[in-house]
């Protein structure tokens, strides 16, 4: 019975997310976000169960960092694919990497992520993941400006206002610390 | 910040980047350019270059490498993608064909000529040459790539070298006059090999993201 529920729950997963994605993938931000959000309990599931011994802030730190590396890969999903093995594959690569650059070998079959069902729909446990660190990394405007989206809220036009730049200078500042952000995390990180 | 943040960070980030697919033909056709003009400028087209392209025996120098560029580079490419998986085995045809066209070789030519034919004049240049213009093509694949989202580097960087092998050595045997398989098959096969094996050891360094 649990177990019929669990695939049901599976099923559901993968079309729910192609779904989303497909809807992102023509502009609807709001489902972007909805995808993102139902991927991220997944995520902590997994890397909690591999990351015994790690804190929670640095299981929430790989997670992060998985999340940012959908983001930037995402134009590598064909929309003719569903989502979830998609996502899964790039989880288990960054999931073994942070691992690996934390000193650690995992053996992380691809099935664990079918199977995993979502940690309880708790909040980020930490204040301050260390992302924030590696704001400190990119160039003030770029810091202020990721900042201003993720912390206050902001929208790209709001931003705009605030750092006197016009909304497709936001977009193309704030893509390119995105990126950065991904590049520092890959070679920085130490623990 | 909190992964809700980063979230919503996220969320207004619409910028989307090309695929791998995209990048490679900005990048593919200047570099088998600049590997076919050097050739052209430095080494100069053997003349008449159809002996090359219509001769039987000789044919394959050119025509093999071209088939297998054609077919793998669209294997490299779809590694760019984190849940492609390509089946390499049936590629072991190329070695079976080289094979048979070296025995065709040792049968057909006279025993005196064997050793002569194998070593030909030109070793040296060949195993220099067939990377050094294959080298454009592999940036060229290594870069759209790194566009994507490569779960099995060594593979693809191997696949991306096997590829760009067979584009810089059908560049090479529009110049090169060695016209015995017991030539081309052994030192143009090597110099792709190298060529893979160096996009293997590249793609593991190059492909981590």
């Amino acid at each position: 019975m649990i177990a019929n529920e669990g695939m049901a729950m599976m099923h559901d997963r993968r079309a729910d997310w192609s779904q989303l994605l497909r809807a992102a993938n023509a502009g609807d931000k709001r489902a972007y976000g909805l995808f993102l959000q139902a991927v991220t309990p997944v995520l902590r599931s997994v890397v909690r169960a591999r990351g015994t011994g790690l804190s929670e802030a640095d299981c929430e730190d790989v997670v992060q960092e998985v999340l940012l590396a959908i983001h930037l890969k995402r134009h590598t999903w064909r929309e003719d694919e569903p989502a979830a093995p998609w996502c899964y594959a790039i989880a288990r690569h960054k999931v073994v990497d942070a691992f690996r650059k934390r000193g650690r070998r995992i053996h992380l079959p691809v099935e664990d992520f079918a199977e995993m069902l979502p940690a309880a729909p708790e909040a980020d446990p930490t204040e301050k993941a260390d992302i924030e660190t590696f704001l400190t990394h990119l160039e003030p405007r770029a810091a202020q400006l990721v900042r201003a989206i993720g912390l206050e809220g902001k929208s790209i036009a709001e931003t705009g206002d605030a750092l006197d730049m016009s909304e497709g200078a936001v977009r193309v500042m704030l893509h390119r610390s995105l990126k950065k952000l991904a590049a520092l995390r890959e070679r920085l990180i130490e623990i | 910040m909190k992964t809700e943040d980063l979230i919503s960070v996220l969320q207004q980030d619409t910028l989307p980047d090309p695929r791998p697919k995209q990048v490679l033909g900005r990048w593919l056709v200047p570099a088998l350019l600049l590997s076919a003009l050097f050739v052209i400028s430095v080494y100069g087209l053997r003349f008449p270059l159809q002996q090359t392209l219509l001769t039987p025996e000789i044919a394959p120098k050119f025509y093999l490498p071209l088939v297998l560029a054609v077919l793998v580079t669209p294997m490299a490419v779809r590694l760019g993608r984190p849940t492609a998986k390509v089946s390499t085995g049936w590629l072991w045809i190329f070695p079976a064909i080289g094979a048979a066209l070296l025995a065709y070789a040792f049968l057909t030519t006279p025993d005196g000529q064997r050793m002569a034919d194998f070593e030909g004049e030109t070793i040296l240049p060949c195993l220099i040459s067939v990377p050094m213009l294959s080298l454009p093509a592999l940036g060229a694949l290594l870069i759209s790539l790194r566009k994507g989202a490569v779960t099995r580097p060594a593979q693809a960087g191997a696949l991306a070298g096997l590829a760009a092998g067979g584009m810089g050595t059908a560049i090479y045997a529009l110049h090169c006059t060695e016209d015995s398989p017991l030539f081309y098959v052994t030192w143009y096969g090597i110099g792709i090999v190298v060529v893979m094996l160096v996009g293997a050891l590249l793609g593991k360094r190059v492909l981590r993201w």
